[in-house]
């Protein structure tokens, strides 16, 4: 066919449509890993040279036990509390008709302006007259409330007797009555009835059900416009289906001190590290509403907690919810109650809660059914530090705790020199008494236990509140020795666990600090073990390593990195220079080269008297990858960190609870392609 | 945008129509001249408001964009950032049926094709994180907006009949068309909403995140993200006047993609947080950006997040077009709209072709164009026709639009393509 031709053309041109992709250097900066070196990190092979010729006295602080029996936390605490219309009120209002001469009896029409002579009258069930009522309400069935009826006597007779009677006009349905006795010309008389369990509506008729006058004496003056008023007054309203203007009120005031269970300890003040102040106003009342919530008790910077939540008026057969959170983080909590300086009490706080309604002046429906529920919590509180009695407390701990200093070494190791001692450190500020029940250490790989027989064991240690600092702790050491214990065959069973059997006692003589005890966040009362022991390090020096992983195979991309530099920000607590290695290593850790790190010294740290950490001093190094050994990063999956720290032959303390915090970034020049 | 182009498909169609011969009468006895005809199409149309053409090109054609062309743009970028491409390949017979009397137009025009839509509307640190990465901006805080963003990649089989509705011999004659197109969704993401507020400390060691929106991808299954119906209608009226020739409308492609799975990578704050902390990762902000990211990675900061990554099917809309044509007797006008983030309505100009010298088969005319994805655009257009419409005859096109962003690929401009031949048997 002659046209097959076009078919390899539109081959041909289909496979020319294949695009390039789009490609520009990205600058990404990303952080790496961050790990902390300490003496746990140590090669193990130096720690057995024991030549005190020259080197660091190294000492290690093993944690036997760390004990928080002191935790202060405040319970979620809630109010919850819902009202119904029984709280609500009507205005109180009055209302006045007159009941004329005319209307009594038509034929005073005839006689209007004459002066005539009256005789008794008797009449009974007079013509209803209209009575307009909705200045009170449009509609109300009452839970309570009072109608006062005054009838005020213009007649220019005296009334002997008047039945008065009030229905609703709508269905004629029966509202009060009452009879009036007595009334004199220009005289009234006042009855109250009660309106409990009655429905009141705006449009009413009052009908003078009898009448009964005396006649008059001699000719008197008619005056037909005139008869009786009558007055009718509502008060003390207590609706509980209405459809009214309701008056601006409140609904809820509550102005007290609310106790908190602790769970033992007597708290005056709390300062709050975290948690939360929720409030919820939850209504169904068509009138807007206003929650004002104070808490005295809580402040910060001398301001006291104040909120005020606004609540629109509901639709009718809705609900308008209204929520608020409030953190509490740096709030001080007073809880010694709600006036303090008459009466100091413990784990009190004082609220004052208070809802009004806000008139609209709109008239609005409102029935039992109606509900407002008010919910406040102070939730997930936890002290900063709190203060009072911390109580009296004996916990009795028993457990085992690893030993890391020989973890993984056995064999015949023996020391030369050493001093052990079991130091506790008590950072709760209320005394404490420790009690070593036992301590019995175990090498796992020998299975031989040594039990600790000390003399300096046998009593109490008693510790000293510590002082009122964030992180500080008052320390109290007994001090081992081949002459009062069998530290030496404890120590050299090399162990890997020591079980323990401790009691720790709070205030084990009671309130003596006056409710001035306190208590940190970290507050805790530690027991360690310390070895103190010559060790030399002059071949190689000391050396600390770690492994970080890449997750590199998580990236397709890595490929595309052109170049990068790895920076290491180092804090540095040891009281000597060191030198930082990083090594690249491949996915069955075997080296792929190192990354050239400048500078290679990291400045040493300062330390104060007897070789305490003081400041650690920060050096930023930077380790160039260059374009060769970007390849060589692609293949990276760990990398080996080394610090090497050289003495300067004299004799330095050196704890365990140095570090060497390490944290590392990336910097890289990547390709990004589309 | 899609690497390659997978033309098998289109190939078989375009076999099927390639040796047939038609030579019929309408439904009112009016004799239709068939000339069968084939050939392919190729339509690109890219731009911006404001990116430089030089990078632009780089994004359509491939390339590396040199720093420098980033770091200029930079100096002079401004807030609101939009922009896109379209780009069709399609093989039809162009069914030149030249009718004499008013009739349907019995053969249906048919053609395969491959469509690749983009469009986006972000921000200046949106291009920032993007382009440089966030180690340019180490202490600054970016805020990254996408407001939204729409990929689309799609092959399909177009089925388009016509009916003159007056007399041939009337000079007011009125043509209506319309087509159905069912398709294949190779396929799609989008962003929506998408923001991010980047802050890298000097050290790089913590990086402060916060992002919301989401970024969805369609996941492929046999190679198929999701399937649609696409429907098209036209309507052209030709007017007897010395000045004005004919009006017409169109709407093309409108329809719905059904997709399978769309896969959310939305991230949802913890709660009580207002941003996320990257203290160890390895990752590139592109690829966050990207949804890859999200992946492969299991460290501190997938912890951190709730990520809702749940797969949901989807239609959406498809990314259909809105024509309006005024034809006068010596220029036409056109306005249309795209159914793609960053594209405004677009006025186009152009001249009538003419030839280049007397009898000449070249022609040529110039225009001009506003809107779009770009602002504005210089464009040529150039056509070569050798006996189109009788037996054994070729006519092929070819326009450059946005020319003027050749000869200033440093300022902003789109660049497009218009290009085919015909072959006439």
């Amino acid at each position: 066919m002659k046209t097959k031709w076009l078919i390899p053309l539109l081959g041909l041109m289909a496979a020319g449509c294949s695009r390039k992709t789009a490609r520009w250097d990205n600058n990404v900066a990303l952080p790496l890993f961050e790990t902390h070196l300490t003496l746990n990190d140590v090669d193990q092979r130096f720690l057995v040279n024991t030549a005190s010729d020259t080197g660091y006295n190294l000492i290690y602080d093993n944690l036997v036990y760390s004990g928080r029996s002191l935790k202060v936390t405040a319970p979620d605490t809630s109010i919850n509390t819902a009202f119904t219309l029984r709280r609500l009120k009507l205005s109180d209002r009055s209302i006045s008709q007159r009941i004329t001469l005319g209307q009594i009896n038509p034929l005073f029409n005839l006689l209007n302006g004459q002066t005539v002579d009256v005789a008794a009258q008797d009449q009974s069930n007079l013509s209803p007259v209209d009575i307009d009522a909705s200045a009170f309400f449009e509609t109300a069935t009452l839970d309570s409330g009072f109608l006062d009826i005054t009838i005020s006597n213009e007649l220019p007779v005296n009334v002997k007797l008047v039945v008065f009677e009030l229905q609703n006009a709508s269905d004629g349905s029966f509202v009060a009555s009452d009879s009036f006795l007595n009334i004199p010309q220009g005289g009234f008389a006042k009855k109250s009835i009660n309106l409990r369990n009655k429905t009141v509506r705006k449009n009413l008729k009052g009908v003078i059900r009898r009448l009964i006058t005396d006649a008059s004496n001699g000719p008197v003056l008619i005056d037909a416009k005139k008869g009786v008023e009558v007055i009718l007054t509502v008060r003390n309203l207590r609706p509980r289906d209405a459809i009214a203007a309701f008056p601006n009120q409140t609904v809820i005031d509550q102005d007290q001190g609310l106790v908190l269970d602790m769970g033992g300890p007597q708290v005056k003040f709390f300062k709050v590290k975290s948690g939360y102040l929720k409030l919820m106003v939850e209504s169904t009342i068509q009138e807007n509403m206003t929650m004002n919530l104070e808490i005295p008790s809580a402040s910060i910077n001398g301001v006291s907690l104040k909120r005020t939540v606004k609540l629109p008026g509901a639709k009718p057969g809705g609900r308008e919810i209204q929520e608020e959170t409030v953190d509490m983080t740096g709030y001080i909590l007073d809880f010694r109650g709600v006036n303090p300086t008459v009466k100091d009490t413990v784990n009190t706080f004082h609220q004052i809660l208070r809802v009004t309604l806000d008139s609209s002046g709109r008239k609005l429906q409102v029935t039992l059914n109606d509900s407002l529920r008010i919910y406040y919590a102070l939730t997930d509180l936890l002290p900063e530090y709190a203060t009072g009695y911390m109580g009296q407390t004996l916990n009795k701990n028993a457990g085992r705790a690893p030993f890391a200093l020989f973890k993984g070494a056995d064999g015949n190791i023996g020391f030369k020199s050493f001093t052990a001692s079991v130091l506790v450190k008590n950072s709760v500020g209320a005394e404490g008494r420790v009690k070593v029940n036992k301590l019995e250490c175990e090498n796992i790989f020998s299975k031989n236990k040594v039990l600790l027989t000390a003399t300096p064991l046998s009593g109490n240690i008693i510790i000293p509140p510590s002082p009122f600092v964030y992180g500080s702790a008052s320390e109290k050491k007994v001090v081992l020795d081949a002459g009062n214990s069998n530290i030496k065959a404890f120590v050299e069973n090399l162990p890997q666990w020591i079980d323990y059997d401790l009691d720790i006692e709070t205030n084990p003589n009671g309130n003596v600090s006056n409710w001035k005890d306190f208590v940190f966040d970290n507050s805790s009362v530690d027991v360690y073990l310390r070895l103190e022991a010559p060790v030399s390090f002059t071949v190689g020096g000391l050396n600390l390593r770690d492994t970080q992983a890449l997750e590199i195979e998580s990236l397709p991309k890595i490929q595309r990195v052109k170049s990068a530099t790895l920076i290491l920000d180092i804090e540095n607590d040891y009281p000597i220079e060191a030198g930082v290695e990083i090594t690249m290593l491949d996915m069955a850790y075997q080296p792929l080269g190192k990354v050239d790190i400048e500078p290679g010294i990291i400045a040493p740290g300062k330390t104060g008297p007897g070789g305490t950490p003081l400041a650690s001093t920060n050096s930023v190094v930077r380790a160039t990858i260059n374009r060769e050994k970007a390849e060589l990063l692609q293949k990276t999956r760990f990398l080996a960190i080394k610090a090497q720290f050289k003495g300067d032959g004299t004799q330095q303390k050196i704890y365990n609870s140095y570090k060497l915090k390490i944290k590392s970034s990336l910097m890289a020049e990547y390709e990004a392609q589309l | 945008m899609k690497r390659s182009c997978n033309f098998i498909l289109a190939l078989c169609f375009a076999s099927l129509q390639v040796g047939a011969q038609v030579n019929r009468t309408d439904s009112n006895g009016f004799a239709l001249v068939a000339i069968h005809s084939v050939g392919p199409q190729f339509e690109l149309q890219t731009g911006t408001n404001s990116i430089p053409a030089g990078i632009v090109n780089r994004f359509i054609f491939g390339g590396f964009i040199k720093n420098e062309s980033i770091d200029n743009f930079e100096s002079n970028m401004p807030s609101s950032l939009r922009g896109g491409a379209a780009m069709r390949f399609e093989i039809s017979n162009k069914g030149q049926f030249l009718w004499t009397g008013k009739g349907v137009w019995k053969h249906p025009r048919v053609s395969v094709f491959h469509e690749q839509n983009a469009g986006f509307q972000m921000n200046d640190d949106a291009f920032r994180l993007i382009f440089k990465g966030n180690g340019a901006y180490l202490g600054q805080t970016l805020n990254a907006k996408i407001d939204q963003a729409r990929r689309f990649s799609t092959y399909g089989l177009n089925l388009q009949w016509a009916k003159r509705i007056s007399s041939g011999s009337s000079p007011n004659w009125k043509q209506m068309w319309w087509s159905i197109s069912p398709t294949i969704l190779k396929g799609y993401s989008e962003i929506n909403a998408f923001t991010a507020s980047v802050l890298t400390d000097s050290l790089a060691q913590n990086i402060n995140v916060d992002w919301g929106g989401n970024i969805r991808t369609a996941t492929l299954k046999n190679g198929i993200a999701g399937w649609g119906m696409l429907a098209g209608f036209g309507y052209r009226s030709t007017l007897s006047s010395p000045t004005f020739k004919s009006w017409s409308i169109e709407l093309k492609d409108f329809g719905a993609f059904k997709i399978n799975s769309l896969k959310d990578y939305s991230r949802m704050s913890p709660p009580g947080a207002g941003s996320i902390n990257i203290s160890t990762s390895f990752a590139t902000l592109t690829e966050i950006f990207g949804g890859e990211w999200f992946k492969g990675r299991r460290d501190s900061l997938i912890d951190q997040m709730e990520i809702d990554s749940s797969s949901a099917s989807k239609w959406v809309l498809s990314p259909f077009q809105i024509k309006l044509g005024l034809e006068f007797k010596k220029f036409i006008v056109s306005l249309d709209w795209r159914n793609l983030p960053g594209y405004i309505p677009s006025l186009k100009m152009q001249g009538v072709m003419k030839p280049i010298a007397k009898s000449s088969a070249f022609k040529w005319a110039p225009g001009l164009t506003l809107g779009g994805f770009d602002t504005w655009n210089i464009d040529l257009h150039t056509g070569l026709d050798l006996k189109p419409r009788l037996k054994g005859g070729f006519s092929a096109n070819a326009s450059v639009l946005g020319i003027e962003s050749l000869a200033f690929p440093g300022k902003q401009h789109g660049l497009g393509v218009r290009a085919g031949v015909l072959f006439s048997f």
